[in-house]
């Protein structure tokens, strides 16, 4: 049984037996990692708050025989304590989790996607952008390999008249082939600009309609990806 | 003898070879002993039922805990399962009554506001005089949230609303704890002058 370090994120974790859970993380070297820490729901348990989702660690695993890794030992580097007593920040926290959680596929680590998950959370901490959530999932699908067409119809390669938007083409569709959703030529230019990696022009935009159509459209595309809603995002929205 | 181990199996936490082994053991058992543990789950099952208040477990349509005049009926503290109120009535430092949420919200399983019994906690606030309610939800990802949730619903009110410490555990070592414990430790420290 090898013994490992990472870092990781925690994506989620689920109740096993009477006192342990299995933790999803998300490792730069390792990608994926499901492990299962030992005790950690005692008041006594070694590992703390460190395991709760959405907290950046250094961590020490056995790799074991089954799928699933033995969490050894945690130290924490940042456990984000503003999104976790926040609601709101709590709710686009965890969709950014789940999204990487469900979006990504059981392969080693990839630093872009780490870089980005991290910088994701540690904006949140620090100053949340009404840009924030759309920016990270434009982006993360860019680094996916599925970011949308924006220079021409998908359906018949015009570059005039794109004023809707296709989720099953992933891109701008002209007028003619218009039967999907319609797009103003604002939200056109912020998927474009965090597209080609200029996120951080987005989130010093503020708060306006543009935002929510452009964040519909990120939401949809990835729901659509993932074949079902992005269910943290219903969190306080009761 | 399948039949009982496909039933034992069904059971939190116990796998098939667990419920091989219990089943193993019932059939070596005496029969009194066999007998007295199906009269034990008959029994359980047709005369325990929820609280109509509080959503604890009873016996009659309101628990023990609701019916008793020494409690204090002004505070409220709420919890996630009937096991975690037991947990506090073991420290015998609460006298006021509780409401049993049975679970916390989780939009990732799927359960909202509507699969807990925050209607029916709303309810009590308006329809009592209560002074403060004390969210004694689990110092977890989902403890938080439902306190964060109920928070926001019940302030409205003026009721003064109030969450359970998070802290270090008695006996353990200062230096194990995590930074986000051991914050909120320091944050909620008391005056000792």
């Amino acid at each position: 049984m090898p013994l490992y370090n990472d870092q990781a994120v925690v994506l989620r974790n689920w109740k096993l037996g009477e006192a342990d859970k299995i933790i999803s993380l998300y490792g730069v070297e390792h990608g994926k990692i499901r492990a299962v820490a030992k005790g950690v729901r005692k008041t006594k348990t070694k590992f703390g708050a460190r395991l709760e989702p959405i907290s950046y660690l250094k961590i020490q695993c056995w790799e074991g025989s089954s799928e699933l890794h033995i969490v050894s030992q945690v130290e924490s580097i940042e456990l984000f304590p503003r999104i976790k007593s926040d609601l709101e920040l709590l709710r686009k926290g965890l969709a950014i989790v789940e999204v990487i959680e469900e979006l990504i596929g059981d392969s080693t680590g990839d630093i872009e996607i780490f870089k980005l998950l991290v910088r994701a959370l540690d904006t949140l901490e620090r100053r949340d952008s009404p840009y924030l959530l759309s920016g990270f999932l434009w982006r993360l699908l860019q680094v996916e390999g599925v970011s949308p067409e924006l220079s021409c119809c998908v359906e018949c390669g015009e570059p005039e008249g794109l004023e809707f938007f296709s989720n099953s083409g992933s891109g701008l569709v002209c007028s003619s082939h218009g039967s999907a959703k319609r797009i103003s030529k604002g939200a056109i230019e912020v998927i474009s600009y965090i597209s080609q990696g200029e996120v951080a022009r987005a989130l010093a935009l503020g708060d306006s309609p543009v935002r929510l159509e452009v964040e519909e459209l990120a939401i949809s595309q990835v729901e659509n990806l993932i074949s079902h809603k992005v269910k943290a995002l219903h969190l306080g929205s009761y | 003898m399948q039949a009982l181990i496909d039933e034992f199996s069904k059971l939190p936490g116990i796998g098939p070879k667990s419920a091989q082994r219990i089943s193993f053991y019932l059939l070596r058992s005496e029969q009194g002993e066999s007998d007295r543990l199906a009269k034990s789950i008959l029994e359980a099952k047709r005369t325990i039922k929820w609280c109509q208040r509080c959503f604890n477990l009873s016996e009659e349509d309101l628990c023990a805990i609701c019916i008793d005049p020494e409690r204090d009926s002004t505070t409220i503290c709420v919890v996630e399962e009937p096991k975690d109120l037991i947990a506090i009535e073991r420290t015998r430092e609460f006298k006021g009554l509780y409401h049993v949420l049975q679970g916390a919200l989780n939009p990732i399983e799927g359960v909202g506001p509507e699969q807990l019994r925050i209607r029916e906690l709303m309810a009590r606030l308006s329809d009592a005089a209560i002074d403060e309610v004390i969210i004694c939800t689990n110092p977890n990802i989902e403890g938080e949230a439902t306190s964060m949730y109920l928070a926001r619903m019940i302030s409205p009110t003026g009721i003064k609303v109030s969450r359970i410490a998070s802290g270090l555990p008695v006996g353990g070592d200062l230096e194990y704890a995590d930074e986000l414990t051991l914050g909120r430790a320091l944050e909620g420290r008391r005056d000792m002058a």
